[in-house]
């Protein structure tokens, strides 16, 4: 299935600052087995965009397609499809990391016998089976981000949307996080997730939109950036990018 | 050392407060709460007053009859708001409640046998001012037969004269034959019931800002701060209970501000409650009994805040830090209308109970009670067990003293042991 | 039963409710005040209440207190010496005053010099009647009881006056006895239970069901929105109204645990009682330990545990739906509140006496449990009424929760998101600033129009009018919402012109009609509420002031300013996304409560719903105002004017004249808009 966001655009309003738009024209496509990052700084509306297009936002205005299936129009399809981690989803304290997978899975519609196993699958992939029985509570940080990432993805969704799915994750803990992305881009998904860490982008993305205040400043492989801007480093593409924008501003 | 605790102070009654919908529900809630719950209900006491009086009392003679029995029965015939029944299973018509009350001829009384609670008082006292003032004209028209004077009938009058200082001299006439009405609760003020019935809600406003300041700085993890702070940390509890007991003497007293408005207002409706005023509800306070009265209300803001955070202090989650506030808010929905007691006062006794201490406190100054020994005791007792309650709480903020975690992990291991025992099995 | 199958996934459900319960079990922390502490409450009360009432009359039997005379004493002194309560002293230097104030003394009797010889048989007409007076000081306890203690005593000496009067005035009267009221334990033992238990158990499992659901509806619903938790459920399909039953469920357990325990604690008191008045003489210490008695037989306690689980229901299902719209837990403990009230109703169930679970009580969400309970307790059954009233509770409860499960995805409540106001005004939104009309309105109807309407009578009805009635409304929208003032108050000619203004006001005729038709209605079906507009009428001085001013305050003031309140701003500030009939029922339900009366509420309700209908239809509030000024005047006119019964004759007129005047309305408004299709 084949993601496509159109002129999405989400407006905020907070009496200090006023009415704002947090994702401001946003358009970009996701293939199958495709990759694609959203690289920005905090708060440059990556969150947003990814919270309107997993249906918990409402769009002030725009589209947004998963296959045939229209995500707003159709929320509930949508959501059967998609598998969604934000960046201040908790868990439930007092319970254990496998009774919050079946929870979720069951909600999700997973059958049971199905459901054992892939949850089973997913504590090897992403290595935490040794915790499996404990109390949400008492994991580690990085830990508790592997228990989310696993229950985002319980039912096996087509659309994965991570936001900073990195954060509070160890060198080696981001690695077999990375390969767990590759693998799933090999299993035909589409993926889409947000990043500030350029080295993240560089390395797991096909494609990248770099996003600043709410608009997509450029997107595309990273050598179509660098050809745009003429650097060599995604850090410098990213700076050249920006610094661009400030000018036009 | 002062910038420290007024730092401390200032942030957590920002944190408390930071959002406008606090204000809302500690000022508006309450404001439109008391006046919505009048609406209609001043309106259901008139219907059932009405239906009352409207209503006759049916009333039935059970068992053998004497004379005194015969005279009660025939002074009640006579009389229109009662009805006679006849009954022959007297226990079970009163249970069926085809009968109110019934009549039964005991060795040296009659009895008046009543099955519900509430009517007992009510039934027996209609019934003898019934007969009392039957009796009195029976009297009186004997007495003028036989050429006497009328006022013969009544003895002498008993006038109660109370000269207390507020001014408020109250005189009340004695009933003129059988017992008199007059009860001991006349004390009792009303507004210093909504004073009282107010620190509930005083320990309800203490209760959300005490968990702000202790379980959910763990929960936030922001308790770690604290603790790297350089200052000393009986700074920050002082500022930290300041703050809880600011936030609880304001939605104290907002409360009681709205109750006794909404009282006002319908006592001054005198048509509605006749047997009440607005003037039940007059102050008359001299300003020293003010200032009295707002410093020993803020004490027992202090005192419940420290109790509270005390409370919430060994809780290192929001949820289970508010099923412990229930410990302290039973404490203080049971003991303050204790001081209701009419034989209750502040003395040599009374004045070593915390918070029972305090609000005898109040009801003495509210009460013109010149200033002794005993509030000076009140007032230091309080002020140790806030003291003592907030040094323990100290610990277990600071010191990583955790007594309700211990109690889990026992617990946790047991179901853990049980565990085993399944699977070996 | 398949319907039930296609309509809910009760699979989901109980997954949910699973899940829900398996945290709370686990928070021990939060399991052990719940459920060990509510084990102690009836224990507490059973065993409480009786030492106190035991201790207070211990105190009053030992209590000795110092009486003084502030004159000769003479036969008083005599009579108050039998009487071991009482110890008699001499008041010395001191004033009256001085010795109370210093608590030398708790009361002083003050004798008239011409007591003793008072007492006899008086001959004559008339004769002077000695008066006693005791001072005390009543900011002392002790002593406003001594001197009520005293005035029982000197009653009885009254009596025996009277008595030695009778004697030798040689009269054969003697008085009546006193009887004493005795508590009789309920006679069907197995179904009821004792007095004392009946009086009190009610109120406190109320309340602690109301414990019980609080916390856990904090932490279902606005918990997870603080944790984040909330989002990640809403990015699964679930459900939202089966989120809701689930997490009810596992709320109901939780509040029915608590109401159980309690209950358990009060069945098992039962066994540990005490004679508390061993200290007094045997038919005195029954007559008081009767009323104490606890009796809780285990029947009853089963039918009570049935009645409480439709009572946990609601009150989850309404705490869970006052927790939706709040964002933090704080919130949401401040908007619990309100819930409180409901802890109330028991009392009031108790000062109305003999209400029992019959028509239309069995259909009140709250109530019905609560009376069945009440009945069940005093061996009163009747299975039909509380099925009803179980599945009422059930139906209720699955309503609220799928009329507001909806609300879980609002994005203002979990992320703060709003929009700007300025968009807000432009998207019809109002609701914030009706709210804050409303309340204010409220506020000053409660406060200022009360005092000025008892103060002031017809000038304060006149300034209410003004005051609190049309300035709030005004400054809303004119000044603060800077909207465009004929637009909002509908200051137009209607559809129909003059013609269905005329209709309007022959309209008026058939609306007091019907109104007093309700009104005589309500009087046969509710006692009492003939004395209330009794009431109503002197505060209105309707026989203390000229017709016309009456006409114009009560008439035509009313009519211009609650119509442009409610049919101009309120109606305006109505959402747009409302369908008509919406509109109608909200603002007419409004205007209804407006009058703060619940007797007035069904008629004022209605006729508020027509002028509404009447607003929209014809797009001007100025045939409301007609109609409105006619009903006031005319039902003002008839009330002064015609003190007697209106006759059938004048009754037919009225229904003709309305009925001309609607077909009027009908044809005026139909040919406008017949002629506006055309052009």
């Amino acid at each position: 299935m084949k993601l496509q966001v159109e002129n999405l655009c989400k407006r905020f309003y907070e009496p200090a600052r006023g009415e704002f738009y947090a994702c401001n024209d946003i358009s970009f496509e996701v293939g199958q087995g495709e990759i694609f990052g959203l690289l920005g700084p905090n708060g440059a509306g990556k969150t947003t965009t990814l919270r309107v297009i997993s249906t918990i936002l409402k769009a002030t205005s725009g589209s947004a397609h998963l296959g045939d299936i229209d995500i707003f129009k159709d929320p509930d399809a949508a959501r059967r499809a998609m598998g969604f981690l934000s960046s201040s989803t908790g868990l439930y304290e007092r319970l254990t990391p496998r009774e919050i997978l079946t929870y979720f899975g069951r909600l999700s519609g997973v059958a049971e016998p199905a459901l054992k196993e892939k949850i089973e699958s997913l504590f090897q992939a992403l290595d935490f089976k040794q915790f499996a029985d404990a109390r949400c509570g008492k994991l580690s940080q990085g830990t508790k981000q592997k228990v989310s990432i696993a229950r985002a993805i319980i039912h096996d969704p087509s659309l994965m949307i991570f936001d900073e799915p990195s954060t509070g994750l160890d060198v080696l803990a981001t690695q077999s996080m990375h390969e767990f992305i590759k693998q799933a881009k090999s299993e035909g998904k589409c993926i889409v997730f947000s990043t500030h860490i350029m080295s993240e982008a560089e390395k797991l993305c096909d494609r990248i939109g770099v996003i600043n205040d709410g608009k997509i400043l450029a997107q595309g492989t990273l050598s179509q950036l660098r050809e745009l801007t003429g650097e060599t480093y995604l850090e410098e593409v990213f700076m050249a990018l920006v610094r661009k924008y400030e000018l036009v501003k | 050392m002062w910038l420290v605790f007024k730092e401390v102070y200032l942030k957590d009654l920002k944190h408390s407060f930071r959002d406008k919908d606090v204000f809302i529900y500690t000022f508006v809630v309450p404001a439109l709460l008391y006046p919505s719950l009048l609406v209609g209900s001043a309106e259901l006491v008139m219907f059932k007053a009405d239906s009352e009086s409207a209503k006759s009392i049916t009333y039935a003679v059970s068992g053998p009859t004497d004379k005194g029995l015969e005279q009660i029965d025939a002074i009640l015939q006579k009389r229109k708001h009662f009805k006679k029944v006849e009954t022959k299973e007297a226990d079970k018509d009163l249970a069926d409640g085809k009968v109110d009350a019934v009549l039964v001829r005991k060795d040296n009384f009659i009895e008046l046998r009543v099955n519900q609670l509430l009517k007992v008082a009510t039934l027996a006292s209609t019934i003898n001012d019934n007969v009392s003032a039957a009796y009195l004209q029976e009297l009186t028209e004997a007495f003028a037969s036989k050429g006497f004077a009328k006022e013969n009938s009544q003895g002498f009058a008993i006038v109660s004269q109370n000269i207390t200082a507020s001014g408020n001299t109250q005189k009340v006439a004695g009933s003129l034959v059988g017992k008199s009405r007059l009860n001991k609760l006349e004390n009792l003020s009303p507004t210093l019931c909504l004073l009282i019935f107010s620190l509930l809600m005083l320990g309800l406003g203490a209760a959300y800002p005490s968990i702000a300041v202790t379980a959910e700085e763990f929960e936030r993890n922001t308790i770690e701060t604290s603790c790297l702070l350089p200052v000393s940390r009986s700074m920050i509890m002082l500022g930290k209970v300041i703050a809880v007991s600011t936030f609880a003497a304001v939605s104290g007293l907002v409360n009681f501000v709205s109750m006794y408005a909404v009282a006002a207002l319908v006592l001054s409706q005198a048509k509605l409650f006749p047997r009440f005023t607005g003037e039940h509800l007059a102050f008359n306070l001299h300003w020293s009994q003010a200032i009295g009265l707002v410093a020993c209300y803020l004490l027992l803001a202090l005192l419940i805040s420290a109790l509270m955070i005390f409370a919430t202090s060994f809780c290192r989650t929001v949820r289970s830090a508010q099923q412990w506030t229930t410990f302290p808010l039973l404490i203080i929905l049971l003991l303050p209308p204790c001081a209701l007691f009419p034989n209750l006062e502040l003395n040599y006794r009374t004045m070593w109970l915390p918070i029972l201490n305090c609000t005898l406190m109040l009801k003495a100054i509210f009460s013109g009670v010149p200033f002794n020994y005993t509030f000076v005791v009140v007032t230091y007792v309080s002020l140790a067990v806030s003291f003592a309650a907030l040094s323990l709480a100290r610990i277990f903020l600071f010191e990583q003293v955790d007594p309700g975690a211990a109690f889990g992990r026992a617990v946790d291991g047991l179901a853990h042991k049980i565990k085993k025992k399944e699977t070996r099995a | 039963m398949n319907w039930l199958n296609k309509s809910f996934d009760f699979a989901q459900i109980k997954l949910v409710f699973v899940k829900e319960m398996l945290e709370g079990i686990r928070d021990y922390r939060s399991l052990l005040p719940m459920i060990v502490f509510s084990i102690f409450i009836g224990p507490l009360f059973t065993i409480g209440v009786p030492i106190i009432a035991a201790g207070q009359v211990q105190h009053e039997l030992n209590e000795r207190f110092v009486v003084a005379f502030s004159s000769p004493p003479g036969p008083v002194s005599k009579y108050l010496k039998g009487h071991r309560e009482f110890r008699v002293v001499e008041l010395g230097e001191l004033s009256k005053e001085q010795a109370l104030a210093a608590k030398q003394v708790d009361a002083v009797i003050s004798v008239p010099d011409d007591f003793a010889s008072l007492l006899g048989v008086n001959k004559g007409a008339t004769a002077p009647i000695a008066t006693l007076t005791i001072f005390y000081d009543g900011k002392f306890a002790r002593a406003s009881s001594c001197a009520a203690r005293l005035r029982a005593v000197l009653d009885y000496y009254k009596e025996y006056v009277v008595t030695e009067r009778l004697k030798l005035a040689n009269i054969g009267l003697s008085r009546p006895e006193t009887v004493y009221p005795f508590v009789v334990t309920p006679v069907n033992k197995m179904f009821s239970a004792s007095p004392f238990v009946q009086s009190m158990l009610v109120l406190i499992l109320v309340f602690q069901a109301f414990m019980g659901v609080i916390y856990p509806s904090l932490d279902a619903i606005t918990g997870e929105r603080e944790r984040g938790t909330l989002e990640a459920l809403l990015s699964t399909p679930v459900r939202r109204s089966h989120l809701f039953i689930g997490k009810l469920a596992a709320i109901t357990v939780s509040s029915f645990a608590v109401v159980m325990s309690t209950l358990a604690g009060f069945y098992l008191s039962q066994f540990f009682q005490i004679k508390y008045f061993s200290f007094l003489p045997a038919t005195l210490a029954s007559q008081l330990n009767s009323p104490l008695a606890v009796g809780l037989p285990l029947p009853c306690v089963l039918l009570v545990a049935l009645m409480m689980l439709p009572l946990c229901l609601s009150m989850a299902a309404s705490a869970m739906a006052l927790a939706t719209f709040a964002r933090t837990v704080q919130q949401a403990q401040a908007y619990m509140l309100p819930l409180m009230l409901i802890t109330t109703i028991p009392l009031s169930v108790m000062a109305l006496g003999e209400v029992h679970l019959d028509g239309p009580c069995a259909f009140v969400p709250f109530l019905n449990s609560i009376v069945a309970m009440d009945d069940a307790l005093s061996g009163r059954i009747a299975p039909g009424y509380m099925f009803i009233a179980a599945f009422v509770s059930v139906a209720f409860a699955v309503t609220l929760c799928t009329v507001v499960a909806p609300v879980v995805d609002r994005e203002d409540i979990l992320f703060g998101i709003e929009e700007a106001p300025a968009r807000r005004f432009a998207e019809q939104h109002f609701g914030r600033e009706l709210f804050f009309l409303c309340s204010t309105i409220f506020l000053l109807m409660f406060y200022l129009s009360q005092i000025l309407v008892l103060k002031h009578h017809l000038l304060g009805m006149a300034l209410t009018q003004l005051l609190v009635i049309l300035l709030p409304g005004l400054f809303l929208s004119l000044f603060w919402l800077k909207l465009p003032p004929l637009a909002v108050l509908r200051l137009a000619m209607p559809k129909g012109g003059i013609l269905t203004l005329l209709g309007s006001l022959m309209l008026a005729p058939l609306s007091v009609l019907l109104a007093g038709l309700l009104a005589t209605l309500f009087t046969k079906l509710v006692p009492g509420s003939a004395a209330l507009s009794k009431l109503m009428e002197e505060y209105m001085g309707l026989n203390s002031h000229p017709l016309w001013l009456l006409l114009i305050v009560l008439g035509l003031m009313p009519a211009v300013c609650e119509e442009l309140l409610f049919r101009g701003v309120i109606l305006s500030l109505m959402p747009k996304r409302f369908s008509t009939w919406r509109k109608v029922l909200t603002v007419g339900g409004m205007f209804g409560a407006f009058h703060m009366s619940l007797l007035r509420f069904l008629p004022t309700g209605l006729l508020g719903c027509v002028l509404t209908f009447l607003a929209i239809r014809t797009a001007s509030v100025f045939p409301c105002m007609l109609l409105h000024a006619g009903h006031n005047m005319l039902s003002v006119f008839i009330a002064v004017q015609m003190k007697e019964k209106i006759g059938a004759s004048e009754m037919v007129v009225g229904l003709l004249t309305g009925l001309v005047g609607l077909a009027i309305i009908i044809f005026a408004v139909r040919s406008a808009e017949a002629k506006e299709k055309i052009s």
